[in-house]
Parts: structure tokens; sequence; C-alpha cells
């Protein structure tokens, strides 16, 4: 076994022994899962109940436009947010029974408005002073001339829950009503969704002007793909290095790095516990993907019914690229330490360098992919890795531009390989103090 | 059998020069002592032997050739700030010191094993490494050193913080290098060590080389200017004789330089001065050490290196 084995086989396996990493492990599912459920579940459960013991609508046609054949059907009905749930998921994940559970969920909370057709407007305010209806709509005498509408609560908060969606409950019921006679049944339906999404239907033309299809369900899948590689990325960062840190921080501490660094090279160290950290770190993450069952979940599904192997392929390239340059300079800057909190302060700096400008340019970067600073960010090695996983999302960069980046990124991970080294081998027999910037400067111009 | 040249090493840290032109060689079947005050350059020399540190100028040479990847796999080394895992199996922690020297996972643990054998301590193989005393530790990290056979031994301060009983355990570990034809460097404060330990010694003080040979050599040089004489007369008077100081009943007699005792016994003889005691004194390593480090800040530039006996510098 090459030494760079043996030190990532000791790495990997001291670190998945630690009390601390199995209990964050295995318990970090079941903390989510019990946050979710009071974040996101509860609420919801409320909401659903809420929904349920909703109170009608009353409504008073004084300008006899509507129509209670109309306000019947409509009574009947899913709002849209669940409907297009539903269409979406039957068009991404058809049969999934956790797509089927999420789009009931939608449908419960966005459910039906009922509606109540009252007398005069006295009868109606009575019965709203009583608490029998949520509201009132007044369609007055004049109606079709000034399109004025009166509305009376008893809430005072303009956002009250139920008010929105029965301003749009109202405005297709009068639509329909409307129509209804003066128009062709299929216009008036047309009236009623002018666009039906089900047979939207969207395509891409290519720079070589060529026309394809383009699926919801591989849009989706097309940003699901980097956007999951940018968050592995960025929480490898975050756990790995902070058990790599924690390494290298305690053999210098506890003296035994000298004996080390008689048997091997501080890059083959370097690269030994980078790798077998590494291992660790994805072994946590796919304890945590597995056990929250994203496999299942809706973008998942999406991700790998349509799984693009170029983008797939590409993105694991920044990924481990990324992974290995910012863990390395992360590293080298964090041996130059004197303990363990300086050593955190000094290495993250670079999960820093490596995020803030491609999350604070995400937007212009979608938007125009090819532009010269989304170019530039991609090309730059410590922002590169980010930024391309956006930039590919897209599906509009051209093949031998991610290979410049990542050839700009290749050498980006050998030049902070070196470099790392160098402040690794500086840091590391430095023992209680730190060195001085022109002690640094001397051994990187050495490297 | 191998012979390990240091040749005109020199490292500097910014303005201060840590090693200036160091050249000196070990020989097999030999304990060197590596010899100077603290702060020498001591450290520095080792370090660069083991290639933790990269010479600016000079190289080290193993039978004329520089030392590679395998042949630094041959050096057993066990440096003056040492420490284990502290929460990890003993058993672990020199198997994985022996698979970094190369072993295979089996031949790493059956050596560690043996070791600890050899040490008296079978029974610490499972326990962790903080639940052992200073003493033990140390021991622990000496097996660490050893348990791949090396060919090139280097122990800086190996006998810190043992009781006698380990002390002579550690003697006879090193000596049994010496014996199975082992380069053994040996870096300590410790002078009875050197001189019950040691065959030939380098002395370097401010990063140059200031002594260096075969240590009876070195003694007899500084020690011949010392005789311890029982007789009764004034021997100040006599021609070779720097200065008298009385030592109980006798006379401690400083020679002048290259005056030797046989020329003083002749004299005395010669003037036919009852003599009752005549000892031509062996100065301790530690007066040595102390009179060259004490002469040396004396001086305000230092003198360049001596080339003794032993230390034919190659080109």
């Amino acid at each position: 076994m090459s030494k760079v084995g043996v030190i990532m086989g000791r790495e990997f396996l001291s670190t998945v022994r630690r009390r601390s990493f199995l209990i964050v492990t295995l318990g970090m599912p079941f903390f989510l899962t019990a946050y979710m459920a009071m974040v996101g579940l509860l609420p919801a459960y409320f909401l659903i109940r809420s929904g349920r013991s909703e109170k009608p609508v009353g409504m008073v046609d004084l300008a006899r436009v509507v129509r209670p054949e109309v306000v019947e059907a409509l009574g009947k009905e899913r709002g849209e947010a669940g409907r297009d749930a539903r269409t979406i998921a039957d068009r991404v994940a058809p049969g999934s029974a956790r797509v089927k559970a999420i789009t009931s969920l939608l449908e419960d909370v966005d459910g039906p408005i009922e509606f109540v057709t009252l007398p005069s407007r006295d009868d109606a305010l009575r019965r709203l002073r009583e608490g029998t209806v949520q509201r009132v709509f007044v369609v007055p005498v004049g109606y079709l001339e000034s399109g004025a509408i009166e509305v009376y609560q008893t809430e005072t908060s303009p956002f009250a829950r139920g008010g929105e969606r029965a301003d749009g409950a109202l405005t297709r019921i009068l639509r329909l009503s409307l129509a209804a006679g003066n128009l062709p049944d299929d216009v008036r339906a047309r009236l009623d969704r002018p666009i039906e999404p089900s047979a939207l239907s969207s395509y891409l033309v290519r720079p070589d002007g060529g026309v394809e299809p383009l699926m919801d369900a591989e849009r989706i899948a097309r940003m699901v793909i980097p956007g999951v590689f940018a968050l592995l990325l960025l929480m490898s960062l975050l756990t790995s290095a902070g058990y790599l840190l924690q390494g290298v921080v305690e053999e210098k501490e506890n003296r035994v790095i000298e004996v080390i660094l008689s048997s091997v090279t501080p890059r083959e160290l370097l690269f030994g516990k980078l790798l077998g950290l590494g291992a660790a770190g994805l072994l946590q993450l796919g304890v945590w993907v597995s056990v929250a069952g994203f496999a299942s979940s809706l973008l998942a599904a999406a991700a790998l019914a349509y799984l693009n192997w170029k983008l797939f392929l590409f993105c694991l390239l920044f990924f481990v690229g990324g992974y290995m340059m910012v863990g390395s300079l992360m590293t080298g800057t964090g041996a130059l330490g004197s303990n363990a909190r300086e050593s955190q302060q000094l290495s993250v700096i670079w999960t820093l360098c490596l995020v803030i400008p491609p999350a604070m340019t995400w937007m212009p970067i979608v938007d125009d992919p090819n532009a010269w600073m989304a170019r530039a960010l991609g090309w730059f090695p410590l922002t590169g890795p980010i930024t391309m996983m956006i930039r590919l999302g897209t599906g509009k960069v051209p093949t031998w531009d991610a290979l410049v980046a990542l050839v700009c990124l290749a050498a980006g991970v050998y030049l902070s390989i070196r470099g790392a080294a160098a402040l690794f081998r500086l840091g590391l027999l430095m023992y209680g103090k730190r060195p001085s910037l022109r002690e640094i400067a001397r051994q990187l111009r050495h490297a | 059998m191998s012979t390990l040249l240091f040749s005109r090493l020199r490292k500097t840290y910014a303005a201060t020069v840590a090693v200036d032109d160091v050249t000196f060689e070990v020989r097999p079947r030999e304990v060197f002592g590596l010899l100077g005050p603290n702060g020498a350059g001591k450290t520095t020399l080792i370090r660069m032997l083991i290639d933790i540190i990269a010479p600016d100028s000079g190289e080290i040479l193993l039978d004329g050739r520089p030392l590679g990847r395998a042949e630094r796999d041959r050096i057993g080394y066990l440096p003056e700030e040492r420490g284990l895992y502290r929460k990890e199996k003993v058993i672990d922690i020199l198997a994985y010191f022996g698979m970094l020297k190369g072993l295979d996972r089996r031949t790493a643990r059956a050596s560690s094993l043996e070791w600890l054998e050899r040490i008296g301590m079978p029974e610490v193989a499972n326990r962790r490494a903080d639940s052992l005393s200073k003493g033990m530790q140390q021991k622990v990290q000496i097996a660490g050193a050893l348990l791949h056979d090396p060919q090139i031994v280097v122990m800086d301060e190996p006998f810190a913080g043992l009781d006698p009983l380990n002390t002579v355990l550690v003697k006879d570990l090193l000596r049994e290098r010496r014996e199975r034809g082992g380069l053994v460097i040996l870096s300590t404060h410790q002078m009875p060590m050197v001189e019950e330990l040691c065959d030939r010694v380098a002395m370097i003080d401010h990063g140059r080389l200031v002594l260096y040979g075969v240590l009876e050599e070195i003694r007899r040089r500084h020690g011949e200017s010392i005789v311890l004489v029982g007789a009764d007369a004034d021997l100040e008077d006599l021609p070779v004789v720097a200065r008298v100081e009385p030592q109980g009943a006798l006379h401690r007699v400083i020679l002048r330089d290259g005056a030797r005792p046989r020329d003083l016994m002749a004299l005395l003889l010669e003037k036919r001065i009852a003599i009752d005691h005549f000892e031509a004194l062996r100065m301790p390593v530690e007066d040595i050490f102390v009179r060259t480090v004490r002469s040396r800040s004396a001086t305000p530039a230092p003198p360049p290196p001596p080339v003794v006996a032993g230390a034919e510098r190659r080109a």
C-alpha cells in the first residue's frame, strides 16, 4: 500500500470511529426529521385544519350577473396550486408514493372555497356579525359599467388568511358567469384557463440553430444536479475540513507530526488526509441523504429520470477539484495557527472565497451564463467550482468553455497543493507560535 | 556497510545562520554523538537528514549517493519534541508508524508486538496512549523508532524522563544497533551518556562545527594538560607549568600549551623532587564542552571549522 493510502486509511478509520462523528452522522437525520416536523409539517397540519373548518363566503348579487351553476361548479374544484402540483408530479415522477403524498398535502391546504348566495346586503351583514360567513362580497347595481365590488369582513388585517383565495375565486365566478351564454363553451373554458400547464411545450434553440424539445422535468434536473453537487461540496468542506483541521492541530499539539514527517513528505501527508477525510465526509453525507429518503423525493426522481451524463460528469469533476483545492488551502493555512481556534479562523477564509462571489452573482449568471463576468468567475479556480455548477445548470455553456474552466481548476489544484504543502511544512514544525508573513512568503517562493 | 556524509551543509532562517558550512561523517558500527548548546543547530541538522527541512546548500550522502526515498525509510527517528496519538491504542500507533516506514500491515503489527515485548511492556498493546506514564510513553516511542529495523538511528535526547533501569535498557538497545552494523546518531546534553556510548562526536556551536573526531582523541588532547601531583615542592616555578591549584592534599597542575605530562615528570625527576602521586587527568567531556563553548563566546569572530582526524572533506 502506498504511504498516501496508509494515511488515507488511518484518517478515514480514526474519523469514522470518533464518537462525535457517529453522533452527528446518525443523529442528524433524526434531528432534521424532528426539525422538519416542527417547522414544516405542524404549520401545514394547522393550515389543513383551518382550511377544513373554513367558513363559507357570502355573495349578494344585486347586479344579477352571477350564475348559480358556476358558483356550484367552482365550489367543488381544487385550488390552482394543488392542481398544478398534481400536473407537474404526474409528468416528472408518475406513480411515486412520495410525490402523491406531497401533492395531496398541497391540495388539502389549497382546498375549494364555498360560496353562499344571500338575498340582501342586510341579511349578509347580519350573518357576518353572527360569524356564520367569513366575509361578504356584494356585486352592486351598475357593476357592469363600473366594475365595483363591495367587500365586508370582520378582520382588519389586509393579509387575513383566505382573502386572496376568496378574491381569486370571485374573479373566476364573475368571469365565467359573464361569459356564460355569450360565448361558445370552448372559448369560455379557455378564458378560464388561457394556458393549460399540461399542454405547455418548451423548446431549446441550440447555438447551431437546431431546435429540440425542452422538458420541464429536464430543466428541473439540469438545475438539480448542479445544485446537489454545490450543496455536497459545501457540506463536505464544512464537515470534513473541520475534522481535517482538528487532526492537524492534534498532531501538531501532541508532537507526533515530526515522526510522521520523517516518513512521508508534507505533500503525501496532505494528500492522504484530504482523501481520507473526504471519504469520511462523503460517507456522512451518504448516510444523511439515504436516511432522509432523498432518492425517492421529487427532485431526485426528476434528476434520475432525465440524468444528463455529461452534465453529471462535469459537476463531479468540478466537485472533486473544488474539494481538493479548497481543502488543501484550508489545511495549509490552518497548519499556520498556533491553536485549534486560530487554525479555524485562518482556514474559513477559503470557504468564503469559494461561496460568496457566486452566491452574490447567482441571478446574473443564470440570466446570461456566457457573459464575461460569469465566464471570469467560472475560469478563476477559486470561484470556478460553484460558478460552473450554476452555469452548467442553464444548459447554455459550450463544452470548450467548461473544459477551459476544468484546465484552470486543475492548474489551481496543482498550485494550491504545492503552496499548501509548503505552508503545511512551515506551520507544522512551529510549535506554539505563528510564522511571520516574511517566512510565509519565503516558503511559498520555494514551493 | 554504509557511511553517512554531511557535506558542506548550510541553512539560514532570515538573518540567522542556523547551520554554516558543516561537514562530518558518520560511520557504520558507531554511536556518533551530536553535541552542542541549545540553539546551536543540531535539530536543524537532524531535520535536514530526515528531509523535513531542505538545506540552502550542501548535501547528505549515503555511500556517496544522495539519500532517496528508500534510504529515508531506513532511518529510525526519535525527535526531541515527541508525543503519541493520545486517544489511540498503543498497538495501532506503532503499527501505523511501521506502515509509514514501508512495512505491510501484518508485519508492522507483529513487529510492534515483538518490540513491546522487548521493552518489557507487552501488556500495554491494547491500552490507550494517554493511560501510560510519561516514561512508558517514552519507551513506546523508542520502540516506534526501531520497529522497522532501521539502518540509521537518530535519537534526540532519548534518556530524558527515563529511570535508571530504563536508561540501561535504552543504552543496551543503542549498543545492539551498533553491534549489528548500524549508524547511531545520538544528540544529548547528558555528557556521561556521551562518554559511555559514543565512539566519535561532532560539536556544533552557532551553526559551525567546532569539535569533531574520535572521542578518546579529543579527550586526550584536552585532558593531557592537567596533572594531579602529590609532592612537597613549589611546582609553579617549573617552566612547563602554567599554574597550580590546590586539590585536597594534592596539587592540580595545569601545564602550558604544548607541554605533556611526561615533560613534567622528566622535570620532577631531573630536579629530584620526591613524588607521592602523579596522575594525568582525563578531562570530562562536560568540561571540554563548557570550555569550548566559553572560549568561542569570548571570541568575536568564529574561526573556520577545524578539520581533524576522521573528517576528510569530500569535494
